[in-house]
């Protein structure tokens, strides 16, 4: 890959664990949705460097929806930050696990077979079709299935919620 | 300076635990969900990483799937997540206002 491309990835890195970092350390909110905006052009622009334009959509559409649902929740208040002792033992965990993770990536010993991203296109769509509805269809199956209970589930609290405040009225 | 895999899966790392980071950094449960998607993205680039510069020529596209499900995955537990445990709860958890009365914020204390 050429330098301007590396340079390119690295950038949208910084911007995507910025963004992360807001995500995970700010208060409900605007400022906590800008942060999940920021994930997702960075983490959709990796990708599309990468030459991976079919998940660099579906990751771009997954992350502004969770962000659009996660973001002003719960509503902002003083007990929505964890500043006490298990929170810090989760953040050094988190540390060390990045620690380990960075270690065994860079003393991995991987097998580099690299293709050209030119040569099955960026989107590369009729390959992903032929995986995700022909040799790995039972695993797309299971991934509809589990948003689509989530989506019934959610319909059905918002309609039993619903009628429960027509009744209290 | 060289793009490699070793590069993209230190980004994918650092990702996933900052998604880690999130889930456990928040006490509520809801706010945590929100690590979910980030460790995700994290995940999913190191499939994309590794379909990029390791995969062979059978199935070149394996890991951009692997990427593409688990991101679906992730949509789906933050959706079963808000729809189990999320803010309709009906009118029994709502806050009272900033200026009513001390019995009513008592009232609202012991709901939540």
């Amino acid at each position: 890959m050429d330098a301007l491309t590396s340079v390119l990835f690295y950038a949208l890195a910084a911007v995507a664990l910025s963004g992360a970092l807001g995500v995970a350390l700010l208060p409900a909110g605007s400022l906590r949705a800008l942060a999940f905006v920021l994930v997702a052009a960075g983490a959709a622009g990796m990708y599309a460097v990468l030459a991976a334009g079919f998940a660099a959509v579906v990751a771009l559409v997954v992350l502004l929806a969770s962000g659009l649902l996660l973001a002003p929740l719960p509503a902002a208040g003083p007990s929505t930050a964890s500043s006490g002792r298990a929170g810090q033992v989760g953040a050094v965990a988190c540390a060390a696990l990045f620690a380990v993770l960075a270690y065994a990536a860079y003393r991995g010993g991987l097998f580099h077979g690299t293709y050209a991203a030119g040569d099955f296109g960026l989107f590369n769509a009729a390959a992903m079709g032929r995986l995700l509805f022909g040799r790995d269809a039972l695993a797309t199956e299971a991934a509809g299935a589990l948003l689509l209970l989530a989506l019934v589930t959610g319909g059905a609290r918002w309609a039993g919620w619903a009628v429960t405040a027509r009744r209290r009225r | 300076m060289n793009l490699t895999l070793v590069g993209i899966l230190f980004v994918a790392a650092a990702l996933v635990a900052t998604g880690l980071l999130a889930a456990a950094w928040r006490r509520d449960a809801l706010a945590a969900l929100a690590g979910v998607p980030l460790a995700a993205a994290g995940a999913g680039l190191a499939s994309v990483g590794a379909a990029r510069f390791g995969s062979t020529i059978r199935e070149p596209a394996a890991g951009q799937e692997a990427a593409v499900l688990v991101m679906l995955v992730a949509l789906g537990i933050g959706l079963l997540g808000v729809a189990v445990a999320g803010p309709l709860r009906g009118p029994s958890v709502e806050r009272p206002a900033a200026g009513a009365p001390p019995r009513a914020r008592a009232r609202g204390r012991r709901r939540r």
